[in-house]
């Protein structure tokens, strides 16, 4: 479903992506690891179409996202997408319903009926019935996570990226939003990347681990795999370890 | 500061102006290009007319009164030298139609509503708003700049209207009511010296501030830099920026309509 082929992304003279290589198969979910600065993040953004790659190639389901050169093409593959952003990225002007209903608004030929039924199961989905009326900022974080989660499920894309779902949530609160990714999941069966630097709660929903380090994709396999991998930085990384190769920089 | 690096300051500093400069344009021609295109928002146009034109009402009419009655209190005692009071109703209805009008509700509206667009836009773009446009498929020039530009252009003419009807009220009121001048002679010289011409020249120059001042607020808000630090540096930028902007852009265009108009 997403083919990342030797990947290099460069912000003026630092090199961000250093020969990316990934595959992940369709109605697969596999969580990108890796420490903080790593580059999980701009290379969720490069998969999206958000940011343009320096160099290597992106293939979401057949079309390639780094060929792409007019805004149109970049549209129609992005249609295939829903994303989770790190801080929810809810329109502040507008009400969490809106929120919901946007995409749908702009992009889809639904009659009013039906994207207010879709836009009213998409919220009970992710258990906010009844604040429909609320704006973004009268409600907790973990409150807009949940609605960015309905947005970007409510277009029905094949293919979600979460970036970093539990940034600024508490344990409880964001345990509740990995069931619900998981139980979303099962209901929606879209291909997922998750990225996250919690471990080991993000191996409850993914079935595949990939861990980014210096630009570079470092380890990857199942969950009994990465941990079993005898490499002296994935250890350090999965015991939370101060002590070892990886160092702030 | 060795001699060396005062050339090369300079160079830095100059082209850092141009493409600043190059860019702001190619931002324009972008978002001028994008509001003839489908789909047309004409919803979020009203919105946006709602916020900078309605929302600006209450301080346009008042800046546009008491500037007025300034005007008359001035007017009435420097005329009173040369005997022709008489004339201050033509001295007040021209400076406000052809100067005041459009300079000073151009200046009132980038205060108000300038710096709101441009706040609104950095903080957008900070808090991962812009992107998520983006990742639905939605071009954020067109859904968010377009209605901006399009309210500026329509609203700086409409709120410069009232700026100057309030204005001549203002003036008469002062005039006629505290300064002993004739309510008839205040009318009647008033509507003989003011044409056509002097009613348009200034909404002209209206037109092109309200492009001005959202363009501008529109640039600095899409190019804003990180965290509060940034949106706080853009919109002072663009403030300022538009404010001197639309004083020389004032000049040139006095300069050239006077030419071509009058």
């Amino acid at each position: 479903m997403i083919q990342i082929r030797n990947l290099y992304k460069n912000f003026g003279a630092q090199e961000v992506l250093h020969g990316v290589d990934l595959e992940i198969a369709e109605g697969e979910t596999i969580a990108i690891v890796g420490p903080s600065g790593t580059g999980k993040s701009v290379l969720l953004k490069i998969v999206s179409g958000l940011l343009e790659a320096s160099s290597g190639e992106v293939v979401v389901a057949g079309r390639s996202v780094t060929d792409v050169k007019s805004s149109r093409e970049r549209q129609k593959i992005c249609r295939n997408m829903g994303i989770l952003f790190q801080s929810a990225a809810l329109f502040d002007s507008l009400t969490l319903y809106d929120n919901v209903a946007f995409p749908l608004n702009y992009n889809s030929n639904l009659e009013v009926d039906e994207i207010h039924q879709r836009v009213v199961s998409r919220i009970a989905d992710v258990g906010m019935s009844g604040k429909e009326l609320m704006l973004p900022g009268e409600v907790s974080i973990g409150m807009r996570k949940r609605i960015g989660i309905a947005r970007a499920l409510v277009t029905n894309p094949a293919i979600i990226l979460f970036d970093e779902p539990n940034t600024g949530l508490d344990p409880y609160m964001g345990q509740e939003i990995y069931e619900l990714i998981a139980e979303m999941k099962k209901k929606a069966g879209f291909t997922g990347v998750v990225i996250s630097h919690e471990i080991p709660e993000v191996f409850q929903v993914c079935d595949r681990i990939a861990m980014l380090y210096q630009g570079e994709v470092r380890a990857q396999g199942t969950v009994d795999e990465f941990l079993s991998i005898d490499d002296a930085v994935v250890k350090q990384f999965i015991e939370g370890s101060v002590e070892g190769p990886i160092s702030l920089q | 500061m060795s001699a060396t690096k005062i050339p090369i300051k300079l160079g830095r500093t100059l082209i850092s102006v141009f493409t600043g400069f190059g860019s702001a344009w190619l931002f324009l021609f972008r978002v001028v290009g994008r509001a003839f295109l489908p789909p047309y928002h004409v919803s979020l146009v009203m919105k946006q007319i709602y916020q900078v034109g309605v929302e600006s009402i209450a301080v346009v009419g008042l800046v546009g009164g008491f500037t007025g009655a300034v005007l008359a209190v001035q007017g009435e005692y420097t005329l009173s030298k040369f005997g022709a009071t008489a004339y201050t109703s033509p001295m007040i209805a021209l400076s406000l139609l052809r100067e005041l009008g459009p300079v000073l509700t151009a200046l009132m509206v980038n205060g108000r509503a300038g710096s709101a667009m441009t706040a609104e836009l950095g903080i957008m773009k900070i808090t991962e708003q812009v992107d998520a446009l983006r990742s639905m498929a939605i071009d954020p020039l067109q859904h968010l700049m377009v209605p901006r530009l399009i309210a500026g252009i329509i609203c700086l003419p409409l709120l410069t209207c009232l700026f100057n009807v309030i204005g001549i009220a203002g003036g008469y009121l002062v005039g006629v009511g505290t300064l002993d001048l004739s309510s008839g002679t205040y009318m009647s010289q008033m509507v003989s010296a003011v044409g056509w011409v002097d009613v348009y020249s200034g909404i002209i120059k209206a037109t092109l501030f309200g492009l001005c001042f959202s363009w501008i607020s529109c640039y600095k808000g899409w190019n804003c830099g990180f965290g509060a630090v940034g949106v706080n540096a853009a919109t002072t930028s663009a403030v300022v920026t538009s404010s001197v902007t639309i004083l020389v852009l004032d000049y040139f265009l006095t300069s050239i309509l006077t030419q071509v108009l009058f």
